[in-house]
């Protein structure tokens, strides 16, 4: 099972859902999904899988994909780095989740976004 | 097994609301319990077709992506639409995009978290118990409409006849299969009476080499009821209405 080197992923809780921004804070910082599009196909499968699932063990992914565990953990492991995927764990097993994915902020001129308010 | 289904179109003003209200509407009759979530945030409009105006939404997508309430407190029971002999299994609800100008901008000008927005699809299939969730999207790429497509068991592609719907569809087509959606289908809005219908359905499934589920006449009765009201529910024998029955039916088959 591939680890993490980022500790503070795996101490996340299980339940808590992602963050999200609170009233006038700062823009969240992430991935957009449009990444998904540019992946090759082995490793776009595997998003999708976690996408359509939330939370999911690599033996799911390789059963969901019908692949043997072998050959998606390198490509699991690099959407990690990507992060695309967070790792959690939880009860000792390791989950992944989608990293944080967000909807970019437009760039428009603030005295724009003053009249929109 | 609860289904995700996503009505889709590259370019605007196709029928997607009209289409992803009518044939939601369709699948309830049939006894289904479904959700409508309104993800085209940039230029919301299906509510209208429930009666709603921005007096009647007290909470909307907007105010969930903001953290400010549950996703089910999003969600309207509409269900009083459909026609009485099938209240009792059927129900409908609506969860409806913000009107404000200020929630719509705030929405494109400081983004959100699309994994907020993935995990609410769940939550409402699970606390609503749904047997179908549809997502009406906007128009065009953009990141709701790539989530809804990623994770839609199926999609409907909406086009016109109409050269530029042709080019833009074969970009949707070609991201829908990027993404594996299971099963994709093609629906054909606003075919003048004079096309040859069955002629035209086999040019457009061969060019895209992808089933076309319907195709929908282009009607004045649906123009006049101007997306106030469910056209399918109203006049169920309409030819409208009959090919919008035979795309539910095909929807719920597979
Ligand atoms: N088959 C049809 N015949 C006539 N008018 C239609 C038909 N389908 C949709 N319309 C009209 O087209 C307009 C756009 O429809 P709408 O559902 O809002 O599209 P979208 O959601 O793709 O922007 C509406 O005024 C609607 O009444
Ligand atoms: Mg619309």
């Amino acid at each position: 099972m591939p680890e993490s080197d980022d500790a503070s992923l795996q101490s996340t809780p299980f339940t808590e859902p992602p963050t999200q921004p609170a009233e006038a804070s700062s823009p969240p910082v992430g991935q957009s999904l449009s990444e998904l599009l540019d992946l090759p196909e082995g490793l776009r499968a595997i998003v999708q899988v976690v996408l359509r699932h939330q939370q999911v063990t690599l033996a799911d992914i390789a059963a969901q994909l019908q692949q043997p565990i072998a050959q998606i953990s390198p490509g699991l492991d690099q959407l990690v780095r990507q992060g695309l995927l967070h790792q959690v764990t939880l009860d000792n097993q390791c989950y992944y989740q989608l990293g944080s994915l967000i909807r970019k902020p437009r760039n428009l001129a603030d005295q724009i976004w003053e009249q929109l308010k | 097994m609860s289904k995700i289904v996503s009505i889709h179109s590259f370019r605007g003003g196709t029928g997607k609301s009209n289409i992803t209200a009518n044939v939601a509407a369709a699948i309830a009759q049939m006894g289904k319990r479904v959700g409508i979530v309104d993800t085209d945030i940039q230029s919301p409009g299906i509510h209208a077709l429930f009666g709603f105006d921005e007096g009647r939404i007290q909470h909307s997508l907007n105010d969930y992506l903001w953290g400010r309430c549950a996703i089910k407190d999003t969600a309207y029971d509409v269900s009083t639409i459909l026609k009485a002999g099938f209240l009792a299994k059927g129900k409908v609800y609506l969860i409806p995009s913000s009107l404000k100008v200020g929630e719509i901008a705030r929405i494109l000008r400081e983004g959100y978290n699309v994994d907020l927005l993935n995990l609410g699809f769940k939550e409402l299939i699970e606390s609503l118990n749904l047997d179908y969730l549809f997502i009406d999207t906007h128009p065009g790429i953009n990141e709701e409409t790539l989530l809804s497509i990623a994770i839609s068991d199926q999609l409907l592609i909406i086009l016109r006849p109409d050269r530029q719907d042709f080019q833009g569809t074969a970009v949707a087509v070609d991201i829908a299969r990027k993404l594996q959606v299971p099963q994709l289908f093609l629906v054909v809005n606003r075919a003048l009476a004079a096309y040859d219908f069955e002629a035209l359905r086999d040019r457009i499934q061969a060019t895209y080499n992808t089933p076309v589920a319907g195709i929908l006449p282009n009607s004045d009765d649906v123009m006049q009821l101007a997306s106030s009201d469910v056209f399918y529910l109203r006049y169920p024998n309409h030819p409208f209405s009959q090919v919008i029955g035979s795309i539910a039916q095909q929807l719920v088959r597979h």
